[in-house]
């Protein structure tokens, strides 16, 4: 149910934190790590999504990317989400360490019903992107009444 | 998979949150990716030589909802960083806004670099 330019990123990705080695080197381990992070070749932004009788919520995790710097299209039953993350290097600074992803970044996930496009909001809230989607009316579970036989 | 942050309240592990660390001349900048934490809900400290990093995730379950897909789990950020006694402690400031932390150490004075004047003969 969902394409995008790589493939999702493991539940695993997020390591926790190891308290039994709760210190790391400032200086990092590995002075090319970020050529290889954990979660490589996963997915960016990591998407979480949801539904219920009425909408479905999609949450996209997007710390550092400020509205400007990104789009939301919905066509039909696809919503795609295309933006850009700077890099914030300073001048003349050595990497220690370089986790955080940037650069520009694309998806497109199939949504599991026809939803209502003119009535979809967002919000951006501490680097959470948040986007409610109605279902359309014909993908609204219906009661149905079930008539006596005459 | 369990979310294993909500068993019975106890204190859990947290997230390991992306961090750049890059150094200055005069400091060392620290980036860090929080998305979810709100700036009150940062907590910095450096002690004895370390750095601590926690925030704290309100959790932002649905009730009725049904999951379709998760690529991320939602909780506590915790990070530590040995750094030795090369900071000033007293002028280390953090910020936390869209989601990321941005912490400046400076360098003591006594390691940052001088300018040497060099005096005709």
């Amino acid at each position: 149910m969902l394409t995008s330019y790589a493939l999702s990123r493991p539940a695993t990705a997020r390591f926790r934190s190891d308290f039994d080695r709760i210190f790391e080197d400032f200086f990092g381990p590995r002075p090319f790590a970020a050529l290889a992070p954990e979660w490589a070749g996963a997915a960016y932004p990591a998407v979480n999504i949801r539904e219920d009788a009425e909408n479905v919520q999609v949450e996209f995790e997007l710390p550092g990317v400020p509205s400007g710097a990104f789009e939301l299209t919905v066509v039909g039953n696809e919503l795609t989400l295309k933006g850009h993350r700077a890099a914030e290097a300073r001048e003349g600074a050595i990497y220690h360490r370089q986790e955080r992803e940037t650069g520009a970044f694309a998806r497109t996930l199939q949504l599991p019903c026809e939803i209502d496009p003119d009535h979809v909001q967002a919000t951006l809230k501490n680097g959470v992107l948040k986007i409610t989607l109605p279902k359309a009316r014909n993908a609204k579970p219906r009661k149905i009444t079930v008539q006596k036989a005459g | 998979m369990l979310n294993r942050m909500e068993k019975a309240g106890q204190p859990a592990a947290a997230f390991r949150p992306a961090v750049d660390i890059q150094e200055m001349e005069r400091e060392f900048l620290v980036e860090v990716d929080l998305p979810g934490v709100a700036p009150e809900d940062l907590d910095v400290r450096y002690e004895d030589g370390a750095l601590y990093l926690y925030g704290k995730v309100p959790p932002r379950e649905r009730e009725g909802a049904r999951e379709l897909l998760r690529e991320y789990e939602v909780g506590d950020y915790a990070r530590a960083f040995r750094l030795g006694e090369q900071i000033d402690a007293n002028a280390l400031t953090a910020e936390c806004k869209d989601g990321v932390a941005t912490l400046h150490l400076p360098k003591l004075q006594a390691l940052q670099p001088r300018k040497i004047e060099v005096k005709p003969a």
